[in-house]
């Protein structure tokens, strides 16, 4: 007899033992059913945590003004900003004194396009 | 999204895993019934102990569920992918437990026989003397035999499931089968071993 001859015999003389273990197969208990749907329900609320039903994340500059107080504190921010800016365009022409004349010269201390000057060049 | 319980039945392990997933309860219901008695019997054949195929049936299913949301459908069947769990879930209990005695409470009782109900004792005696065979095997053996013979996988499936090449599959379910009929061939009267 070949050894394919002497499987196959073997395999046939097996194969009823295999059929009875799976006719025996073990049958959960409701105990570990019920465990099972548990961890079950308890991952899906897991899952379903992150999902977010309030307002969504602010973004980097959101975040920037929230460090700095909030977007009152930027509104406030912003208006000093823009003050300081319309302090040092305007021209000073309501503050006399601030023009020195040195009689050789005089020095406006404003920026502006045209320089002065006293010896009428 | 939720659907009727029944609605469930037809649908895939994948495509029931995706409504899980998505949060319906139902699909849960429906896929603990389904696969916690695969679950549950794979690891006891592997494991030969009821007691501890039970928490491996557990701790497989909880991978599952937590594995839902990365599902990639059409990757692996689900199945296929339990199997490979619990398999691992096994060689890690059997290596804490190398060194110390393991109880074989796996064998099942066969139950107590209803008068004229000779076949349901001799099924339960082959598949107690076979699950004894079977825990003698070496681990990979046992495992491919079982795979093979009980789940019912092919043999490419089982190459996936237990990292290896088809023709090292064949070649461990050649060998445990060989290993079994020795074993059982000294029961052979006593089972009933060739009247089938």
């Amino acid at each position: 007899m070949s050894t394919n001859d002497g499987d196959s015999r073997r395999d046939a003389e097996l194969a009823p033992f295999f059929g009875a273990m799976r006719k025996a197969a073990p049958e959960p208990s409701a105990d570990l059913l019920a465990r099972v749907l548990k961890d079950a329900e308890a991952a899906q609320a897991r899952h379903a945590a992150p999902v977010r039903t309030g307002a969504p994340r602010a973004g980097v500059w959101g975040r920037i003004a929230q460090g700095l107080g909030g977007w009152p504190a930027m509104a406030g921010l912003g208006a000093a900003g823009l003050a300081g800016v319309w302090i040092g365009l305007a021209l000073p022409e309501t503050l006399p004194g601030v023009t020195t004349d040195t009689g050789d010269y005089v020095v406006d201390i404003a920026p502006g396009p045209i320089l002065e000057t006293g010896g009428g060049f | 999204m939720a659907m009727p319980l029944d609605a469930h039945d037809d649908l895939s392990d994948a495509d029931l895993l995706a409504a899980f997933a998505a949060g319906d309860r139902a699909a849960a219901r429906t896929l603990t019934m389904r696969l916690t008695p695969r679950v549950l019997a794979h690891a006891a054949r592997l494991l030969g102990n009821r007691a501890e195929a039970e928490d491996v049936a557990q701790e497989a299913m909880l991978r599952l569920w937590r594995q839902a949301p990365h599902w990639r459908a059409g990757e692996a069947r689900v199945t296929t992918w339990l199997y490979r769990v619990v398999a691992n879930l096994c060689i890690d209990r059997q290596r804490r437990a190398r060194g110390g005695a393991v109880a074989l409470d796996a064998v099942p009782e066969p139950p107590d026989p209803a008068p004229g109900a000779p076949a349901l004792m001799q099924m339960h005696s082959r598949a107690a003397a076979l699950q004894a065979a079977l825990t003698d095997l070496p681990a990979r053996q046992r495992q491919a035999v079982v795979l093979r013979h009980i789940e019912g996988c092919t043999n490419p499936e089982i190459a996936g499931i237990m990292d290896t090449t088809v023709e090292a599959v064949e070649s461990l379910t050649t060998r445990g089968r060989r290993a079994l009929a020795a074993a059982l061939s000294a029961r052979k009267e006593e089972l009933g071993y060739v009247d089938e």
